[in-house]
Order: C-alpha cells, then structure tokens, then sequence
C-alpha cells in the first residue's frame, strides 16, 4: 500500500474497525496533551513560592487539563474500544450507520482541535475551570475568545456524541446476532448500553448550556448573568450533565474490568443480573443527585436533603457491583496477566474513591469538603484509579484483538506497578490536604508543602508509567509476536474470530444456539434449515470461523464498507464555520458553504438509494423494530426530548425564581408582549403541515405518487409558511424595540422559538430530501417508507415542542 | 383509495381535535375562564403531545413488540387522560387558583 | 456558650464515616485480597472451552446467584440507613443559625479579588478588606453574598463554608474559641478568576470584653479599634 492510500484509507474509512482505532489513538494523543499539563501544574504545587505556572495561565492549564480529560480523552477512548469490540461481541458486521460512526469521529476530533485552538488566540485557553461557572464565564469576566471557541467546541463535541450515541443503541438494540438475547451481551456490551442511555440525556443540557453561553457573550443576552438565572441557572444545567457525566466515564471501564475478571478468573461473572440492575439503577439515580455539586449554594434546604439522600444511596448499586466482581473471584483460578492485574487494581481504587465519594454525599460534611483537595483526591481515584487503568486493562485486553499482535508481559508488569504507585502517592496525600482550596496556585501552610510535594512526586512517576505503557504498545506493534485468535481462552463472540478482526467481522452468521454454543452459518445454510432450527441445535452445520480471508465460500457476506470523504469534509466545513464565527468572518462562510456542500452531497447518494442496506431478517432485536432508520429517529427524539426540557427548564428557573421577582424586568404575561392570534395562526399551520405529511405516508405505503408529492408539496408550504409568519412575527417585536434588550423574558423568547424555528428549518431540509427523492423515483419500498415515517415522527416532534412553547410564550 | 381516505379521516380527526384544543385553550386564557393559566397550558400541552404521540404510534408499520407497545401506549393513554383531567379541573372552583 | 461548635458536629459525622468506611470496606478490601491470593491459579491453566468441543465455541452467561448476596444487600441498606440520618440530622443543625444571647452578624462580600468585611454598628456600617476582627467565644453568623462572579467562603478551622454568589445572600454561622490571639485564614473555594488563589482573608480573634466595649462605644470607636487591630497584626505585632 502506497502511503497515499494509506492516508486515504483513514481519511475515508467507515469501518467500525478503523473508526475505533482512530478514536484510540487521537485519545491517547489529547492524553498526553493534558497529562503533561497536569505535570506542569504539580511541579508549581511543588514550589508555591515560585513564579513557574502562576495567575490566569495557572488556570489556563486546569481548564484545559480537565475539559480535555473527561471530554476529549476518558469518554473517547470508551468509545474507541467500543467502536472496535461492541459489533464483534454482538456479531454484527458493523455499526448500524457507519458514514455516521465516521461523522463522529471526526466531529470529535474537531471538536478537540478546536478547543486547543484557544490555547494559541492572543489571551489565550479559557481560564475559568472545567466547570465553566457563571458568570466569571460572561464577557465582562472573560473577554478573551479563547471561552469563545471552548464554548463552540463543547458544542460540536455534543453533536459527535449524540450522533454516536444513536448509532449504539440502534446497533446494540436492533443488530445482534440470531440468538445473542439481551442476557447473554457481555458486560462490556452492556455497560456502553447504559453509557449510552447515559450520554443521550446528559449532553442536550450541556449542548443546551453551551450554546446559551455563547449567545450570551456575543448577542448580549444575560442568561448566566441576570441573577433571575445567573450562576444558579449554569450550575443546574452544567450539573444535570456533570453528575451523569462521571458515570458515563466510569461505565466502560467497569464493563471492560467485568469482562476481564470473568476470563481470568476462569469463572462467569457473578450474578450478571444484578450487576445489571445494579448498573440500571444507578443510570436512573444519576439523573437526580446532581445538586450535591450544589450543595453549599444555600438553595432550599429540604431540597438539598432529598439530593443528599439520592446521593448515599447511589453507593448500594456500585457496591453490589463491586462485590459481584470480588464473588467471581472467589474460588475461581486467577491468572495474573497484565489485563487482569490492571483490572483488579482499578477495582481496588475504585473501593477507595467509592468510599471517600459517599463523604461528600453529606451535606453536613461537604460543608467541610466542598473546594478542597478532598474533593480532587476522590474524584481522581475514580478518574484516574478506576477509569483510566480501567481503560487501559481494556487496551491491554483487546489489544492483540486489535492490533494481531502480542506484547511485552513483563513490561506490562512494570507499567502496572509504576501507575499504581503512581496513582497512590499522588492521590493519598490529597486527602490528607483536607482543608486546601482546589485551584490555588499558592499557599502558605507549611503543613501543606510536604504532602504536595510528595504528590507532585507521583505525578511523575504516574506520567513516566505511562511513557512505559506507550512504548510497551509500540514495540508490540513493531515486533510483537503474533496473536492467536484467543490469546486468553476467553468466552465472548470477539474472540472466535481470527486476530486482527478481519475486513468482514465474521464469515457467515454468528449464530447462538440454545446451549450457548456459536456456530457459524452460511446464509445458504441459514435459508436451508431456518435460524430457529439451528439456534435450537436441531441440525448441526459445519463452521469454519477461524479460517482467515477465504472470501469464496461465503462470498455474500463480505461486506464491502463504504469509503467517503463527506464525513470528513463536513466536520471540516462545521469547524471551519466555527472557528471562523470567533476568529474570522471569511473562514466562516467558507466553513458554511463547505459543510452546505458535503451535506448535499452526503444526501444525493442517499436520494440515489446508494447505500441502502436492510437489516437481515434473522438479526435479534427484540423489542425494536426491524428499521434501523426509524428506530433511529426515536432515540434521536428522546434526546431532543432532554434538550427542548433542558430549554424549558431555563424558563421555568427564570420565571418562577424569586430573584426575579425584584427585578425590574419581571416577566409580564404573555398575552400582554406578544401577539396571540398570530401565534394561533402558526399553531394550526403547523398542525396542518404535519397532517399533510400523513399524505406522503399514505401515498408511499399505497404507491401512489400523486397522493405523496401533494403531501410532501403541502407539507413543505406550511412549515415555510410557519417560518415567514415567526419572520414577521419577530420584525414587528424588533420594531417595537422589544429585542434582545428589551429583558429576559425576551430573550428566552427568542431562545425558545429560535431553537424551536431551527428545527422547523431541519425539518423542511428533510421534507425537501424526501421531494428529491420522489422526483428521482427512489421514494418507493421498504427503505422510503421508513424514511417518510422517520420524518413523520420529526414532525411530530416539532409540532410537540410548539404545543407548549405557543401557550408558555404567547398567553401565560 | 377508499381505504385511503378513511385512513386519512381519521388523521382529520385528530387534526380537528387539535386545532379545537389550541383554540379552546386561548378562549379560556384569554377570558380569564380558568383558574391557574399555567397548570392549565401546560396540562392541555401534555394532552396534545400524548395525543400526536399516540397517533405516530399507530401510524407505525409493525407494532415494535405487543409488550413494548402496550407498555408505552398505555403510558400514553394515562397522561392522555390525566392531563384532560386537570386541564378542566383548572376551570372549576375545586383547584386552587 | 453552649452552643456546640460546627467543627465539632462536623468531626463527628466524619468520624462516623469513616468508621463506618474502615468497617465495610475494610472488610470488603480483605476479602477480595484473601481472594487475590488464595485462588491465583497454580501451574498450567490447561481447559479452553473453546478447544473443549472441536468446532464449537461456546459463550459464557451467568453462574448461580448464592444467597448470601442478599444479606449483604440487607447490611448494607442499614448502614447507609445510619448515615443518611445522621446526615440529616447534623445538617439540619449546621443549616439554621442556632439563637444565641450575643451574636454577632457581618456581611462577607467576595469580590475580585478579596473580601469585603461588614459590621452594622449603631446604624452604621464599618468596612474591612481581607481582615475581620472578631470577639471570642460567640456565636457569629456571616451574611455571604458577591460583588462580581461566584465565590466561595470558608475558614477550614470551622469545617464551613458557603457560596457567594452574585444576587443571592447565604448565611452561615460559626462560634469562636475561648482564646483570644488566633488568627485564620479565610479562602475562596471556588475559582473566581486568575487572583483565585489570593483571595486569602484574616480572621483575627480578639477578646470578647475588648470587643464589646469598642462596638458598644459607637461607630466611630469601633471602627478606630478594628483598624487599630488589623494594622497591629499587619505590623506582626503581639495581639491584644
Ligand atoms: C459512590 C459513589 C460516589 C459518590 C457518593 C460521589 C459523590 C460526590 C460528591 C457529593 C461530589 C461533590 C463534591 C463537592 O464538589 O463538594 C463529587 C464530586 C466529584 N465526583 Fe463523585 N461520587 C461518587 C462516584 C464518582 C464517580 C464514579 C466518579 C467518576 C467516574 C466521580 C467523579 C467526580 C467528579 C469529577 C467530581 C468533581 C466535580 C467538580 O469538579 O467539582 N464520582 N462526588
Ligand atoms: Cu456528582
Ligand atoms: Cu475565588
């Protein structure tokens, strides 16, 4: 391979496969970027006295360091494993949308570019926390464009994940192989699931909040700034994120840790359903324990009670699931290979950082430990202890899966003892600063200065551990020995293939049969004896899985995967308009017609039907529809509905905060601002617009194309129709010098039915692709209906959100 | 095109009972008829989307699963009812303004 | 004063924490340790399962549940039960300012970057930046509210703190000791800007009788007698 097509290669590739390695490595590479500036800052913790890292450049490096940590390192590097492993466990070909799996990567990477971008503009990184509190956030505070791009990068990491997250459930839910119920996926498998479940609610709020802030600090808004909102309004939004945020961190790395324990202590892992509802539970709790951030903000007591409650609680859940994990040691044959020890090692911080975290459920005690190194020594026992070292058993696991190639056991032994020491002294003396304030540069306790230093000693060994790690893979890749397709003897469906995985996944269908046994079957076979037949182990067929790269026999199911550069040119064209919208106007329109280009161009194939792949018929996905496409858009629905609740919830915390009520621009009745019977008007438009798109259903169903071009033409005149009347609408509100300045409630009118009109916008984009479609007579058979009733439901969506932003705005 | 068209009546008659609802809803602000405005919208919002909820759900090609199904579209009907419900115990003396 | 002081509740709920933490997961750390060592695999681990059937691979789901597993569920649901209502318990305590015969209330402002100290004396008010003078062995509750962006106030001695934020006034209380001479520190605990870690205020404990007199003699005496403190410690002279 020529290094051109080499380079092509990464830059086109849809495969689950390439996409996973390429998350890997970028991961790795913001881990360095942060971890280096974390040893930066250690070595000022060390010598308080001295000028080394000091002042706004001091908090530079700890915002970047933990923005880029927890969003553009931890959670990536999940997702690059699970990108690989998640479709080999489950036994499907690929992610149910590969050209979108491409699109999120790229968006992230992005995304990442873009935030470190900041780190080079005039003033420099933001300099105000990974927690971005308000209003230090505002303008006013912080007037470098550096929080411009953090703000736009925190967005455009929100679209990637979303998009991911979609893409895994749909895969998870609707794409296993015959046979593989819900109970018999993985640990692993399973704990992406509620990662997943996880991510679609917790990022619309930042996604919302990130947004705000930028709409703040350029079009004058005051949402984080007027106290009827304020640092209240942020730390709600920002938290509602944040706490799901540490789970969705932990996970993956719990998940990959089950997995290993179970192959290494030769024993399935200990009451699998447990752990589950364990895991289930604590994804619910985690949606309602978020103001334990908040704790000493002296909202209403009674309130922080319930969360501090919540908060304890969520303990009971993770230590059932840590003792399941001790249980399946327990009689079981340990063998102690570099996974495991990782493994077993993060099980014991995550024991520590557990404990110590439970402290700080109470409020009466977070009185004391709120903002000091208390807090950090915690946290990162869990980040770094647990997640991080979790993680990297998993890379040390998967990797001759991965890569096809064995590594280094005794310097694998080396990296483990040196992170774990690593870990210990730098985190242990943490919590013996139980009284130092978080984020200082400076101090002067002497008491303080030895424990510091003694960290700081820690820190390095931890980074030189690493360094160890790094080359320990690098020279596997150079000269490793050649893995065997199932180095460890282990029991999931990733391991039956030969290592690396090969183009295809699988030669034949993965089928689990009723005693838990895998074969391997031809789709001939399949058509010739029934999936039920075989999976009940009534006919026994010949499999070969292990042999590599005959494509003859099973010439069906070579997959060939998709090779196109729109994903990459799109997220070019998104980061290129993002940068520019702060740093220069010209950029931006570049970025908008290039990301306008790639995507009509990413859509003419599909009005081509150029891609159009069913699911097979055997695939298990019960209780969802056979459609990955419609099942798709139902997730995407239950993330739009946590972004409009997120848009919601910032009325209802203007409106009914009693800060506000002093204000001088308290929040009139709607009716008495606004213009009801225009506002009706658009109601039954908008009503009336999605009753004709039951047309387009119609007609495509019956195949009658008249009936669905009347649908589709009426459809789209009324939601253009809707956006000229809010057009107008909004012209008569500037025109009455009722604008962004004209007080809140203005601008969270403007908020709500901007996001709400932008929608509509979408939703005539895809009216349009539709009418494209049906000009280009693609609109017919299996793959249109379920595109048309996609739409549908978006339209139903919309209409939703507008039955109450109408009567919040226009008559309350 | 007859099954057509009766299929298509029925999406009428949800249409019909949404637009009376939306208009329904600004009479009784607007007239001061009810007695807690914001209970009330927000109420008659959550009949509404049940309601659009329900009708895509019967749009729907093959039922998800009957459980999954029944387990939602019951969900459905709850709030559906429940929301009716409150948006016109809104207009009596028996809520609290 | 018999009001029991906030660092002591705190210690307490602390110490119960942690004897409870040193109890379960010591316990837990042992067991899977006796784990770790008694069960690591000894000579050659031969059986794969996979090779076990020639040309079948089999996948591994669940071993038994033991029932033990819900005794554990049971202990552990007690124990979390204790802590949540001693939580409850000592917060509510530390959260409602307790009455006291004297008390006295100053309003702390968080500003970039410092502290702006308030006393109302006789209908006047006597600033104080970054030094606080107060009297031994009272109940003192501050009134903590911010000028510009979030901040936080503590005095890590008295194991509390609480926000300043823009547009919202929090209160919280402490009691001084009985010796006069100490002084505190008092930090911003959340990050406030690129002078966060300078926002380091004084609290200086002076005596109760001294105190009293001064804010007893009016505004213009007791603002003399504030300053005359501060300048004194400043100048690292002797206290009192
Ligand atoms: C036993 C379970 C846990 C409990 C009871 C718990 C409790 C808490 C509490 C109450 C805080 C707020 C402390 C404060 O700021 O005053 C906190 C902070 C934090 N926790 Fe945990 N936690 C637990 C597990 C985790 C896990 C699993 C993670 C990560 C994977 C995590 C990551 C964090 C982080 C990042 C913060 C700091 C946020 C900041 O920057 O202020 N925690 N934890
Ligand atoms: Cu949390
Ligand atoms: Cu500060």
């Amino acid at each position: 391979m020529s290094f051109r097509t080499w380079v092509m290669k990464w830059l086109t590739t849809t495969d689950h496969k390439d996409i996973g390695i390429l998350y890997i490595v970028t991961s790795i590479g913001f881990l360095l970027v942060a971890g280096s500036l974390a040893l930066l800052f250690r070595v000022q913790l060390a010598f308080p006295y001295s000028n080394f890292l000091v002042g706004s450049e001091y908090y530079q490096a700890v915002t970047v360091h933990g923005l880029v940590m927890l969003l553009w390192f931890a959670s990536p590097f999940a997702i690059g494993l699970a990108n690989y492993i998640v479709p080999l466990q489950i036994g499907a070909k690929d992610l149910a949308f590969p050209r979108l799996n491409a699109l999120s990567y790229w968006l992230y990477l992005f995304s990442g570019i873009l935030l470190l971008l900041s780190a080079f503009t005039s003033a420099g990184a933001p300099d105000v926390g990974w927690t971005l509190y308000a209003p230090l956030t505002a303008r006013i505070y912080t007037p470098t464009v550096g929080m411009d791009l953090a703000a736009l990068s925190i967005f455009m990491l929100s679209l990637s994940i979303t998009i991911g997250t979609i893409n895994f459930m749909v895969t998870i839910a609707a794409m296993r192989a015959p046979g593989m119920g819900w109970f018999k996926l993985p640990m692993f498998t399973w704990s992406m699931l509620f990662t997943m479940l996880l991510m679609l609610w917790a990022f619309p709020p930042l996604m919302v909040g990130a947004a705000v802030l930028f709409i703040d600090r350029n079009l004058g808004t005051e949402f984080f700034l007027n106290p009827a909102g304020g640092a209240l309004l942020w730390d709600h939004l920002f938290w509602f994120f944040g706490h799901p945020e540490v789970y969705i961190l932990l996970f993956p790395a719990l998940g990959a840790m089950a997995d290993i324990i179970t192959t290494f202590s030769r024993r399935p892992i200990y009451a699998k359903k447990y752990i589950l509802t364990a895991f289930l539970i604590a994804t619910i709790i985690s949606f309602i324990v978020w103001m334990h951030h908040m704790f000493i903000t002296g909202t209403n007591i009674y309130t922080r009670l319930f969360y501090s409650i919540t908060t304890i609680l969520i303990s009971i859940p993770f230590e059932m699931a840590v003792m399941s994990f001790i249980f399946t040691l327990y009689k079981g044959r340990l063998i102690y290979t570099v996974p495991m020890l990782f493994a077993v090692g993060s099980l014991l911080n995550f024991i520590i950082g557990g404990s110590t975290g439970v402290y700080l459920g109470s409020i009466a005690i977070d009185r004391g430990f709120r903002g000091t190194y208390w807090v950090v020594a915690h946290f990162h026992y869990i980040l770094v202890g647990t997640v991080t070292l979790g993680l990297i058993a998993g890379l040390y696991y998967w990797w001759p899966k991965i890569t096809g190639r064995m590594y280094s056991e005794r310097v694998g032994k080396i990296h483990f003892v040196l992170a774990m020491v690593g870990v210990a002294l730098t985190f242990l003396p943490q919590f013996v600063l139980l009284d130092m304030p978080r984020r200082y540069f400076t101090y002067d306790v002497p008491e303080w200065l030895t424990l510091n230093q003694i960290s700081t000693v820690g820190s390095f060994i931890f980074g030189v551990s690493m360094l160890v790690g790094l080359a320990n893979f690098l020279l596997s890749l150079v000269k490793g020995p050649p893995a065997p397709s199932n180095p460890w003897n282990a029991w999931t469906l990733e391991w039956f293939i030969p290592s690396p995985a090969p183009k295809h996944n699988f030669h034949g269908v993965p089928i689990v049969r009723e005693d838990n046994t895998v074969v391997f079957a031809s789709e001939e076979a399949i058509e010739k004896y029934g999936i039920e037949s075989i999976r009940k182990g009534e006919v026994d067929i010949p499999s070969t899985p292990l042999a590599g790269g005959q494509h003859g026999a099973h010439a069906s199911h070579s997959t060939h995967h998709i090779a196109t550069l729109d994903p990459l040119i799109l997220s070019t064209g998104f980061f290129l308009a993002f940068a520019g919208l702060v740093l220069s106007k010209p950029v931006m329109y570049l970025g908008v017609i290039i990301a306008m280009a790639a995507l009509a161009r990413w859509l003419w194939k599909d009005v081509r039907n150029l891609f159009v792949e069913d699911l097979p018929g055997y695939v298990e996905n019960w209780p969802f529809p056979k459609d990955k496409i419609r099942s798709a858009m139902w997730v995407f629905i239950a993330s739009e509905i946590a972004t409009f609740g997120s848009i919601f919830s910032v009325y209802f915390f203007i409106r009914f905060n009693p800060v506000g009520k002093f204000m001088s621009d308290a929040w009139p009745p709607g009716y008495l601002v606004h213009d009801v019977w225009l506002g009706l008007i658009n109601t039954v438009i908008l009503f009336t617009g999605t009753l004709l798109f039951t047309l387009v259903y119609l007609g495509v169903k019956n195949g009658n194309e008249k009936l669905s071009l009347i649908g589709l033409l009426g459809t789209l005149y009324m939601a253009i129709l809707f956006l000229v009347v809010k057009y107008f609408e909004w012209g008569e509100l500037l025109a009455a010098g009722l604008g962004l300045d004209a007080g809140i409630y203005m601008q969270a009118y403007y908020l709500t039915t901007g996001a709400h009109g932008l929608h509509v916008f979408l939703g005539v984009l895809a009216t349009t692709y539709l009418l494209l479609k049906l000009f280009h007579g693609t609109l017919k058979g299996k793959q249109a209906l379920s595109e048309v009733l996609a739409v549908g439901i978006y339209w139903g969506i919309v209409e939703m959100v507008w039955t109450l932003v109408f009567p919040l705005y226009y008559l309350v | 095109m007859e099954k057509i068209m009766r299929d298509f009546a029925k999406y009428l008659g949800v249409w019909i009972v949404l637009v009376a609802t939306a208009v329904i809803e600004v009479f009784f602000v607007l007239e001061g008829i009810t007695r807690n405005p914001m209970v009330f919208v927000v109420a008659v919002a959550l009949f509404q989307s049940a309601l659009i909820a329900l009708f895509f759900q019967h749009l729907r090609e093959e039922p998800i699963v009957i459980k999954g199904m029944t387990v939602s579209g019951a969900i459905l009907i709850v709030i559906l009812i429940v929301s009716a419900v409150t948006s016109v115990l809104t207009c009596t003396p028996y809520f609290p303004g | 004063m018999d009001i029991l002081p906030t660092q002591a509740v705190w210690w307490e709920l602390f110490l119960l924490f942690t004897a409870v933490g040193i109890i379960v997961a010591g316990s837990v750390t042992a067991f899977f340790i006796y784990n770790l060592i008694k069960y690591r695999a000894k000579g050659r681990v031969d059986e794969s399962p996979a090779e076990a059937e020639k040309g079948k691979f089999r996948i591994m789901v669940e071993s038994s549940i033991s029932g033990k597993s819900k005794y554990l569920l049971f202990v552990t649901g007690i124990i979390v039960f204790i802590l949540i209502v001693a939580t409850i318990d000592e917060t509510l305590y530390l959260e409602f300012t307790p009455p006291a015969d004297e008390a006295v209330v100053i309003m702390v402002i968080g500003f970039q970057f410092g502290w702006q100290f308030e006393y109302s004396v006789g209908g006047e008010t006597i600033k104080t930046i970054n030094y606080v003078v107060l009297p031994t062995d009272t109940l003192i509750e501050f009134k903590v509210t911010s000028r510009d962006v979030f901040h936080a106030f503590g005095i890590p001695e008295f194991k509390n703190k609480i926000d300043a934020i823009p547009g919202i006034l929090n209160s919280m209380w402490i009691t001084t000791p009985e010796e006069p001479g100490i002084v505190y520190n008092a930090y911003c605990y959340e990050l406030c800007g690129a002078g966060h870690s300078l926002m380091v205020g004084k609290v200086i404990i002076v005596d109760k009788e001294e105190f009293f007199e001064a804010y007893n003699a009016g505004p213009e005496v007791f603002g003399e007698y504030v300053n005359s403190v501060i300048s004194q410690y400043r100048q690292g002279g002797a206290l009192g």
